[in-house]
């Protein structure tokens, strides 16, 4: 099955810098969830910006459902690929409830006076972060638990093919990261693509299919979990021991990382 | 303690009131005749060549173009905008600046520093009159000031009698046009207008210099409407007011001379006259007999 | 489903725009109502020819154009705001000011005053100020455009600096003009729609400020959900589906139009582009599909009653005071009441 999303030999850079990642090779399929992982400026975030059509992609090629990223109207793709940054900075006094609704813009036209079925939309994407009760407040009073759910919101508004979500658990307590894993996952079940920036390894592991990842400006390493999550790598990926604990009852995994080595 | 106090307000009072308050004129009369002057005003400038000392100028201002010769002094600046260094690179031993355009601290520090500076009022007619005298004495030039004065008393009665007897014609006088500003009698201009026989549509309360609307044009119904040169602002400017008294009658006019009429100096009489010439179109060329 | 987010229905911007419309016209009212010459309106719905249809013409024509002034003015500051992300942004900050002075003084200095082209004689000054505040955008965009991309902080930067060095060349040209026509330049610096001008130029500059407003309204209306966009930042634009690089191209092209003209015809009106979209965004939100059709109405509703009570100050001062001395005595006041009541500036990103 053709990949919905795929990126061949990708240089990734910033401006005139040294690349960042090289030889990056990425496939992701519909319904399928990849979880990037690595250390702290291995390159992650830059990933979902060449992914999504920033400038970072010095050379190489990203492919949306086989046409070629450049090829795409603005318009389009923003009909078939969201992106969930890591924070937004709102430069005006807008609420939730307007926030969520800009992500109704790609599908207006003109004016753009949103209609039922855009309230229909909006409506279910609050609900299903749990922030329904933010709607009125203004986007930039909240914290960043709350403004980060918003953005994953916003995102289901646009009623995307492909999602892109950078560190979207970051500031959220395991109560709401619970909630978000699970609808990504059941997202998933129904033809939505996902591709998650994770900091965190356990819960992504438990829904995730597959994991890529970045490390020493190369990509260390494209599997599914269970290979890709064992002690020897993380704790080569991190440089730091890391200790992989299966937990046979929940059919996944855990990693602990430990101050020192093993006695 | 308290009554000690009571005594000693009164007294510092007292005293306070003896100090004398540093005066920005002293009372200077020079021994020997300044050699080495700086004007600051084109008003003054002209004033002393009126005075026949124009050769004594070391320094004037870009602005002081008249007469012809005084465009071969050397400049030190602008008018308003002079500063002290370079008025003392020409080592003046007198400097005349107008009062009221001139920063009085600079007129101080100059004076502390031992260059006679003074400040003179050239605001009203009567304030030249006294300047002119005053410059006189300054310059060891009393005789020609006394006979510039009379000159002016002359042109000034002569004035009187072509037109003193004829009824005022409602006048406006406007300076700009973008936006419309207009003379009050209360400045120089205004008093020149009013000498000519001219009755100033624009009220004597307000500032010298207000800004006006069309519609307080058409409210003040002018008789005659002057134009500076230098308003840029043309007849034209009007041909759809035909309600203005002034417009009806074909009586707007550009003055192709201002300088005479705006700026405060020796040739009032002319200014005047030159306003008497449009006011009233019978009336020939000063001296010709009536 | 009745609870749950309420949309920005047809409803409700009809409702601004109504009660935008209701406010202008009401401002107009009262300024072709207000003036010095007491007006016989008998007289001007006989079509008396006379001073009284004169200056009923003239005041509706003064109305007018200070409704389209005020109207550039304030829907040029909402979209600058917008477009900078910068709450300090007005229409004349990139350079704009500078460039019109610029122009204007320098043809004053040069003693010109018309330019007359086949029959037409055309005022030097408004001309000077169009000519130089396009030629200072342009020259600011030029400056601010890195890799075919205009950078925003840059572009606010530029302006400012070129507007000082404007100051410093007028500062220069002072000197090359006579003393006495400082004056003239000073006032007109200072904004004023008190110009001596004959009623077909009155209603020429009518015509080409009241067309840009048309124009650059109905560019503003079809592009606000970019403006609301634009404050997610570049990147957050693109990801939405906005190319912001090529609105604020365009926005710049169509602002610049639209101040130039009104600053050519009235000077430099401040507070108006800064005040407005504040007070208005504090009211209605941050949605500019309500915010720039509110701009330009109140805003413009805002410089008539502005321009009245300059008006109606004439007799105690005897002297018609420019009408931005009064945007500023009217809008300080009220924004600092606005910003003490804590209306203003919440819900804006800096911690406070």
């Amino acid at each position: 099955m053709k990949p919905i999303l795929e990126c061949r030999d990708g240089v990734l850079a910033h401006g005139d810098g040294p690349p960042v990642l090289e030889d990056v090779q990425l496939e992701l399929h519909a319904g399928e969830m990849v979880v990037v992982l690595g250390p702290n400026g291995s390159g992650k975030s830059t990933l979902v910006s060449a992914l999504s059509g920033g400038a970072t992609l010095r050379s190489g090629r990203v492919l949306v459902e086989g046409r070629p990223l450049e090829s795409w109207p603005v318009g389009e793709l923003a009909r078939t690929l969201a992106v969930v940054p890591q924070h937004v900075e709102m430069a005006f006094p807008f609420t939730v409830a307007e926030v969520v609704l800009m992500g109704r813009c790609p599908h207006l036209q003109g004016v753009g006076l949103e209609g039922e079925r855009d309230r229909q939309v909006v409506n279910e994407a609050l609900n299903a972060l749990e922030v329904m009760h933010l709607k009125d407040r203004l986007y930039g009073s909240c914290s960043g638990g709350e403004r980060q759910r918003v953005l994953v919101a916003r995102a289901l508004a646009q009623e995307p093919r492909i999602l892109l979500l950078d560190e979207p658990a970051a500031h959220l307590d395991p109560g709401h990261q619970v909630v978000l894993y699970r609808l990504l996952a059941s997202r998933c079940r129904t033809g939505l693509s996902v591709c998650v920036v994770s900091h965190d390894w356990n819960l992504p592991a438990q829904v995730g299919d597959r994991a890529l990842l970045l490390g020493k400006g190369r990509v260390q390493g494209d599997g599914s979990f269970a290979e890709m999550m064992t002690s020897a790598r993380l704790s080569e990926l991190y440089g730091v021991p890391i200790v992989v604990v299966d937990l046979p009852e929940h059919s996944s995994g855990v990693m602990v990382p430990f101050l020192s080595g093993t006695r | 303690m308290a009554a000690a106090l009571r005594m000693f307000l009164p007294i510092v009072w007292l005293l306070s009131s003896c100090t004398p308050t540093p005066s920005m004129n002293r009372a200077v009369e020079s021994r020997r005749a300044p050699e080495r002057i700086v004007s600051l005003a084109p008003g003054l400038t002209e004033l002393v060549f009126a005075l026949g000392a124009g050769e004594r100028l070391v320094g004037s201002t870009t602005a002081c173009d008249t007469p012809e010769a005084a465009q071969a002094v050397s400049r030190v600046g602008d008018f308003g905008t002079v500063g002290h260094e370079a008025i003392l690179g020409r080592t003046p031993d007198l400097v005349l600046a107008v009062e009221g355009a001139v920063d009085s601290r600079m007129v101080v520090e100059l004076n502390a520093m031992g260059v006679v500076t003074q400040a003179l009022p050239m605001g009203t007619i009567a304030e030249i009159r006294t300047t002119i005298q005053r410059i006189g004495v300054l310059l060891h030039v009393s005789e020609n000031a006394r006979r510039l004065l009379s000159s002016l008393e002359s042109d000034w009665r002569r004035l009187g009698h072509a037109h003193g007897s004829k009824r005022p014609v409602r006048t406006l006088l406007v300076l700009g046009a973008r936006p419309l500003h207009v003379v009050s009698p209360k400045s120089f201009a205004g008093e020149l207008l009013e000498a000519a026989g001219g009755l100033n549509v624009v009220s004597s309360e307000g500032p010298a210099y207000p800004t006006w609307t069309l519609e307080q044009v058409v409210a003040a119904r002018p008789e005659v409407i002057l134009l500076t040169r230098m308003s840029g602002a043309t007849p034209a400017l009007f041909e759809s007011w035909s309600s203005i008294p002034a417009v009806r009658d074909g009586r707007v006019h550009v003055l192709t001379q201002d300088d005479q009429v705006l700026r405060p100096g020796p040739r009032l009489a002319e200014g005047a006259n030159i306003l008497a010439g449009f006011l009233h179109p019978a009336f020939g060329k000063p001296g010709e007999a009536r | 489903m009745s609870e749950g987010v309420q949309l920005l229905t047809r409803r409700r911007l009809m409702g601004v725009v109504v009660f935008g419309l209701a406010f202008a016209a009401v401002a107009i009212a009262v300024s072709v109502g207000v003036g010095s010459y007491d007006v016989v309106w008998a007289n001007v719905w006989a079509g008396v020819e006379g001073a009284d249809r004169q200056v009923a013409i003239h005041r509706i024509l003064r109305s007018l154009l200070a409704f389209a002034v005020g109207s550039s003015l304030a829907s040029v500051g909402c979209v600058f705001q917008a477009l900078t992300r910068n709450p300090l942004a007005d229409p004349f900050l990139l350079g704009v000011s500078g460039g019109a002075a610029l122009g204007a003084t320098g043809l004053m200095a040069a003693g010109i005053s018309t330019f007359t082209i086949a029959q037409w004689t055309i005022p030097a000054t408004p001309l000077g100020a169009f000519v130089g505040a396009l030629l200072a955008l342009n020259v600011v965009h030029h400056l601010s455009v890195v890799r075919g991309r205009i950078q925003v902080h840059r572009i606010l930067l530029v302006g400012v600096v070129f507007n000082f060095f404007a100051s410093a060349l007028i500062m220069g040209i002072k000197a090359l003009i006579p003393v006495e026509s400082i004056r003239t330049v000073m006032l007109w610096l200072m904004g004023s729609l008190a110009g001596l001008k004959p009623s077909h130029e009155a209603f020429g500059e009518l015509v080409i400020v009241g067309g840009l407003v048309l124009l650059g309204t109905g560019w503003m209306v079809l592009n606000a959900r970019a403006l609301n966009v634009a404050s997610l930042g570049d990147e957050g634009a693109r990801h939405l589906g906005f190319d912001l690089n090529r609105v604020r191209k365009r926005a710049f092209i169509v602002a610049s139009l639209m101040v130039g003209a009104a600053v050519s015809v009235a000077g430099l009106i401040g507070f108006v582009g800064l005040i407005v979209p504040h007070a208005l965004r504090q009211v209605l939100g941050a949605d500019h599909r309500t915010l720039v059709p509110a701009c330009v109405l109140l805003g413009g509703g805002f410089l008539v009653f502005c321009d009245v009570a300059a008006r109606l100050l004439f007799p105690i001062l005897l002297t018609d005071p420019p009408v931005g001395i009064l945007t500023a005595l009217v809008g300080g006041p009220l924004f600092v009441w606005l910003l003490v009541r804590g209306r203003v500036m919440t819900g804006w990103e800096d911690g406070a």
